[in-house]
């Protein structure tokens, strides 16, 4: 468990992943996200526990370049992360995944939206098995929002939701 | 890429729009407002300004589909302390932060009025300035953590760009009252609509 003095302190950085962007960290910082229907994908290299988190909004890129945003779409996250984890020491053979997100929150509300969520868990599922990533755990799906936290130290991923259910995968 | 000349031109429209908000929400309200800021500039997704960027704050989102002839999704974001105090003006209560998930239905339908009357109000004062005709839906009320709504709210401008015309009016109540941050995401369509047909190329 990391104290909230350290982070005072500033020896450990919390590290915010916006909509769209991709952040490397080691242990003992922290990546952190809020997401609906969008996707907090974190890749890691358990042995020198460094990390990776995207924050994906879309699922397809269908052949539109990576741009300035390079985890908006769940494809260019994927192959972002595995570029950055293994130009920065991660093995390629170690790297494992845990995401969540995915949550349908509009409904019917706004239209042009359909069931997002559904489509960006789907998507990042067939990235990572294109990718042959192992998936350790996932929280995804259902209609609130979540805050998630990824301890490259303890490789955990806390995702707690507006109810506050607390889970740790 | 829309120019600075098109977003001067949307911004005038939307100053139009957000006067007409201002005295709809004063006269709803029975308080005097004032319009604290009324924007328009292309942002990157991920540098939008957003209600709840504090993780764990309680966020109200209320959010409507614009169709007609200028569409695109329009968003009232509250802070739970704002909400709180908006529901007061209009003779309600809501429950301490700590229960937001069990909001009443009366209470609900305060906040879904609320943004109803922004809605129509700025989007009809922005369109009739453009000569044109906006169509808001019906609301709908988003209790959740931060900025989670604005997943579903960016899609439509994320598909196209990595940027997004955001429209924002923020209104305050003169004294005691909540403060309101109103916005609009045009459709990347209109958009380019007002940059082939606005005559400055």
């Amino acid at each position: 468990m990391i104290s909230t003095e350290a982070v005072r302190k500033g020896q450990i950085k919390d590290i915010k992943v916006l909509i769209g962007q991709v952040h490397l960290t080691r242990s003992p910082n922290r990546l952190q996200s809020v997401l609906g229907s969008c996707i907090g994908l974190v890749i890691y290299d358990p042995e020198i526990r460094l990390a990776g988190m995207a924050h994906v909004l879309l699922p397809h890129a269908e052949g539109r370049p990576r741009g300035m945003l390079p985890g908006k779409y769940a494809d260019h996250a994927v192959d972002c992360l595995l570029e950055s984890l293994t130009a920065h020491g991660a093995a390629r053979s170690r790297l494992r995944c845990k995401f969540a997100g995915g949550a349908r929150m509009f409904d019917h509300a706004l239209d042009y939206t359909r069931d997002i969520g559904a489509s960006n868990i789907a998507s990042v599922t067939d990235a990572l098995a294109a990718a042959r990533i192992p998936v350790i755990a996932h929280h995804v799906g259902g209609r609130l929002g979540r805050r998630v936290e990824f301890t490259p130290e303890d490789l955990t991923l806390v995702v707690e939701d507006f109810g506050h259910n607390r889970i740790e995968l | 890429m829309i120019s600075q000349i098109h977003l001067d031109d949307l911004a005038a429209s939307a100053r139009h729009g957000a006067g007409n908000a201002g005295s709809m929400l004063s006269r709803w309200l029975h308080r005097e407002v004032r319009i604290e800021v009324c924007s328009v500039a292309s942002v990157r997704l991920d540098l939008i300004p957003q209600e709840g960027e504090d993780a764990g704050a309680t966020t109200i989102t209320i959010a409507s589909r614009v169709n007609g002839g200028l569409p695109g999704n329009a968003a009232v974001q509250l802070s739970y302390a704002d909400a709180t105090q908006l529901v007061v003006c209009l003779g309600g209560k809501l429950p301490g932060e700590e229960q937001a998930g069990g909001i009443g239905e009366m209470e609900r339908s305060m906040l879904q009025e609320t943004a109803n009357i922004l809605f129509s109000s700025m989007m009809n004062g922005m369109a009739s300035r453009m000569d044109i005709v906006a169509v808001p839906l019906a609301p709908v009320v988003l209790v959740d953590v931060g900025t989670a709504a604005w997943d579903a709210l960016l899609i439509e401008s994320a598909a196209c760009a990595d940027d997004a015309v955001v429209v924002t009016a923020r209104i305050a109540c003169i004294g005691s009252g909540p403060t309101i941050h109103l916005v609009f995401l045009p459709s990347p369509e209109v958009l380019h609509a007002i940059t082939r047909g606005a005559g400055h190329d």
